[in-house]
């Protein structure tokens, strides 16, 4: 598991220092103080070959475009929008083999690019005559991944016409699988089901099922069922059909992907932004105790985030009796301008919640 | 689940054993005319120690500057203080040598025990409800008629293991206090905070 993690210049965190996290770390605290970006900066670790980590900084705002131009798009991952400063996100792990990974990313001067799409106007001119066709400038951005002080993959991220590319050298993708879940209410039904798919190939699918009977006693069984060139999970609930999972409700359908995710996750982590979006917090008990089973049963890590006081107080009673070791509460304080965390054990967790006191 | 939440408000903080004692100080602070204080209670929640931890994790916690712990000092008053010292020992507060006294560090942290000081200046063992009923009105008749209730009571065979709890109670029960706990009563008036026994308090309260 990662026991430890340091962050500096990366978005909201200019020079952050997370420790101890457990197998399951709920992460709380006001609007802007980073709980997303906790998540982001450790899934870009595992998600390293990918420049999924600047498209999502404009998807999850619901931005198609980069604003002021390719020459700023990327900006948003840097502290104060401060470029000249290095990104680093450390790891340590509670194993000896892999102790510390870190994920640098810097603005890298001498590997500018300059993207001319087909169509261009390609008359002669000078280099200072503006052209009338789009061209797209920007210096690359390097992502160098190392294991215990040696550097072992750098990547150039740099701007193409309809996207990002990514270069990479040493190419050394990550054994520890990831999965990161954002806020949104609905899930995805079809990555559900390519999900399930995965775990029933290895006959490995049929404890998803019992993590949902808390939510669903009547379940008793999973499939996937394709539709044309749509697959869907349905269950087996004793009608005279079987129901796509999605009708059930919110809860078993949330909780649903959460399991696939931390399955499909086995000895790797899973990020999930809001957690309690969509559920009842009467049903939040029972997610929280099927999350730590099965965060136990496939030695997943879980970090999450919340803004409700029901959802910590879920917590604490979903991990009571005998899996209290794997939980704890962060929450993220703004003290002085920076951001400091507050990590709180599941017994202290337990005493604030019992006092009443405030712990968002 | 109430909706409102107890936050650190106030930079200086009585933590106190339960309701009873929250609604002592507050209505002693109110007697005082002391603003600026804020009392917190974790009696019937957790052990002394987890509680300053949880605290200490609190929002706005490093905005508290003074730190003043109440709780009984029951049979054994240097169990008690070992226990507290303890309790701060453990969530890295300054430890005052003994009750009724300030240590500085992080945070300004004091403590003290009830029912006080005894008239030898040694420390009392006893509760709150022993420091209540010295602030009842002594000279009240009913006082002699509590007395020879409770020692009736005793000669009848009943084990009374807290004397002054008991008088309380009784006393309570027959004056215009019926069926108030300890805290209500404070709130009802029935206790005179200018009597000499309270005063080790008020010194550390305006000290804080």
């Amino acid at each position: 598991m990662i026991n430890s993690i340091a962050i500096e210049n990366f978005k909201r965190f200019r020079n952050f220092k997370l420790s101890p996290l457990s197998r399951v770390t709920l992460v709380g605290g006001a609007n802007n103080v980073g709980k997303t970006t906790l998540l982001d900066a450790i899934f870009a670790v595992y998600n390293r070959l990918s420049p999924d980590l600047i498209l999502r900084q404009y998807a999850g705002r619901g931005f198609n475009f980069v604003p002021g131009g390719a020459e700023n798009i990327w900006w948003p991952i840097f502290n104060e929008f401060r470029t000249d400063r290095e990104i680093r996100i450390l790891f340590n792990w509670d194993t000896n083999n892999h102790a510390e990974e870190k994920l640098s990313v810097k603005l890298n001067k001498s590997y500018a690019y300059n993207v001319v799409p087909f169509g261009s106007d390609v008359a002669v001119r000078g280099s200072n005559t503006p052209s009338n066709q789009p061209e797209m400038q920007s210096y690359a951005l390097d992502v160098i991944y190392s294991k215990n002080n040696q550097d072992i993959q750098v990547s150039h991220v740099t701007v193409a016409p309809n996207g990002l590319l990514m270069k990479t050298d040493f190419s050394h993708e990550n054994p520890k699988p990831a999965s990161i879940m954002g806020g949104r209410l609905i899930s995805d039904y079809a990555m559900d089901a390519q999900m399930f798919g995965s775990l029933d190939v290895d006959y490995r699918a049929s404890s998803v099922t019992s993590f949902l009977k808390d939510l669903e006693p009547r379940l008793k069984g999973l499939s996937v069922i394709a539709w044309g060139n749509k697959s869907v999970v349905y269950g087996d609930i004793g009608m005279e059909k079987k129901m796509p999972v999605a009708f059930m409700g919110d809860g078993i359908s949330r909780l649903l992907t959460m399991i696939l995710a931390i399955a499909t996750c086995r000895d790797g982590v899973v990020l999930i932004d809001e957690i309690e979006n969509g559920i009842h917090y009467s049903a939040m008990r029972n997610i929280w105790r099927n999350i730590g089973k099965a965060a136990r049963e496939y030695n997943c890590q879980v970090v999450a985030t919340t803004h409700s006081y029901e959802c910590i107080a879920a917590a604490k009673s979903g991990f009571a009796g005998g899996m209290q070791e794997d939980f704890s509460y962060v929450r993220l304080d703004k003290i002085n301008g920076h951001i400091v965390p507050k990590v709180y054990t599941y017994d202290s967790i337990s005493v604030a919640l019992d006092a009443e006191m405030e712990v968002r | 689940m109430p909706t409102t939440k107890i936050e650190i408000k106030k930079e200086k903080l009585i933590v106190v054993e339960g309701i009873d004692a929250k609604l002592f100080f507050i209505y002693a602070l109110a007697h005082l005319q002391i603003d600026g204080i804020q009392v917190l209670s974790y009696g019937g929640i957790a052990e002394l120690s987890s509680y300053l931890k949880a605290l200490s994790l609190s929002p706005n916690y490093e905005t508290a500057k003074t730190l003043l712990i109440c709780r009984d000092a029951e049979t054994d008053a240097q169990a008690a203080i070992q226990s507290i010292r303890s309790s701060l020992d453990k969530n890295n507060l300054p430890s005052p040598g003994g009750p009724f006294d300030w240590a500085d560090g992080v945070k300004r942290v004091g403590f003290v025990l009830s029912p006080g000081v005894g008239s030898d200046g040694g420390i009392l063992n006893g509760t709150l409800e022993d420091l209540c009923y010295a602030l009842l009105d002594n000279k009240n008749p009913i006082m002699a008629c509590v007395d020879s209730f409770l020692a009736c009571a005793a000669s009848s065979g009943s084990a009374i293991r807290w004397p002054h709890k008991s008088k309380l109670h009784a006393y309570f029960a027959v004056t215009k206090y019926v069926g108030l706990k300890l805290g209500e009563a404070a709130r009802a008036g029935a206790l005179d905070w200018e009597k000499e026994v309270f005063d080790p308090y008020v010194r550390m309260i305006r000290e804080m």
